[in-house]
């Protein structure tokens, strides 16, 4: 690669851009508050438009994330090639198990695989108010 | 580590979460902003003596975890062998920078090693209030697509 200046690159990845790099995954991770404290949860997720989509069990994430603000979030790293990005969703949940709204019409019309096991009869929603992305590769 | 039986999910012993955040340098912190949303963000990390600690430049992660509850998460999934496992972190942040006594001076010479570009300058640690872990392998066929 050819160097263009002295400093690494550090980029923000356009919206569009950052809902197709959603597209292309599966496994990403959400962020619940519960009594003040975020806590992080490995969810796999699928895409219904713009609203990200998750099955889960009763409980936790389905006690606490609905109604609530949450953060979603990807991200890789190529060590070989020194290149990274994240992407990161703003939001509010939704359960949207069997509710007639919008949201819960886009995320029922995605099907999200689900690889950890255990009964997860639930469907949570992500109606996103904020998505950013960043990205960056080391020079050589 | 035994072996997890497909469809099994079971909890990871102290010892195991333990050397899984040891020899691991990249996870993810949560936070929590002034308007009460939660926050991502991928860190590079070292992990040593119950504490989390990983360099920041000043913005958003340092103005608001100093002195914050937070979480701090690693995972991992191999599609090959349908196993995946996480761990996940709970603490309290502290801004390490400056000298306060032994144990954070020593802590600021653990061999943190950010990837991504900028100065990172500051110092902040995670202490471990408590850390879970789990571990399943997946009883399902993997997606064809």
């Amino acid at each position: 690669m050819k160097a263009t200046g002295p400093q690494d690159e550090l980029e923000e990845i356009p919206q569009d851009e950052c809902l197709e790099i959603l597209g292309r995954h599966s496994l990403g991770r959400v962020a619940i508050v519960v009594d003040g404290q975020p806590l992080i949860f490995p969810v796999n997720y699928a895409m219904g438009g713009r609203v990200i989509t998750f099955r889960t069990g009763s409980g936790t994430k389905l006690s606490h994330a609905p109604g609530s603000k949450v953060c979603f979030e990807i991200d890789g790293y190529d060590s070989l090639a020194g290149a990274g990005w994240s992407v990161m969703v703003q939001g509010v949940a939704v359960d949207a198990t069997d509710s007639f709204d919008d949201v819960s019409w886009a995320a029922r019309a995605a099907a999200p695989w689900a690889l950890a096991p255990g009964a997860k009869p639930f469907r949570v929603a992500i109606d996103p108010s904020e998505i950013t992305g960043r990205r960056f590769r080391r020079r050589a | 580590m035994h072996a997890t039986r497909p469809g099994q999910i079971e909890s990871l012993s102290d010892a195991e979460c333990v050397k899984l955040l040891r020899s691991h340098d990249l996870g993810r912190i949560a936070v929590v902003d002034r308007e009460a949303r939660p926050l991502i963000f991928p860190i590079n990390y070292f992990f040593d003596e119950g504490v989390v600690v990983f360099r920041t430049a000043p913005g958003t992660k340092l103005d608001l975890v100093p002195g914050a509850y937070v979480s701090f998460e690693i995972d991992s999934w191999d599609p090959d062998q349908g196993l995946g496992w996480s761990v996940l972190v709970k603490g309290i942040a502290r801004d390490i920078t400056h000298p306060r006594g032994a144990p954070t001076g020593r802590m600021r010479s653990w061999p943190v090693q950010p990837v991504a570009p900028g100065s990172r300058e500051h110092w902040v640690g995670i202490w471990a209030n408590e850390i879970t872990g789990r571990r399943f392998r997946s009883a399902a066929q993997r997606p064809t697509t």
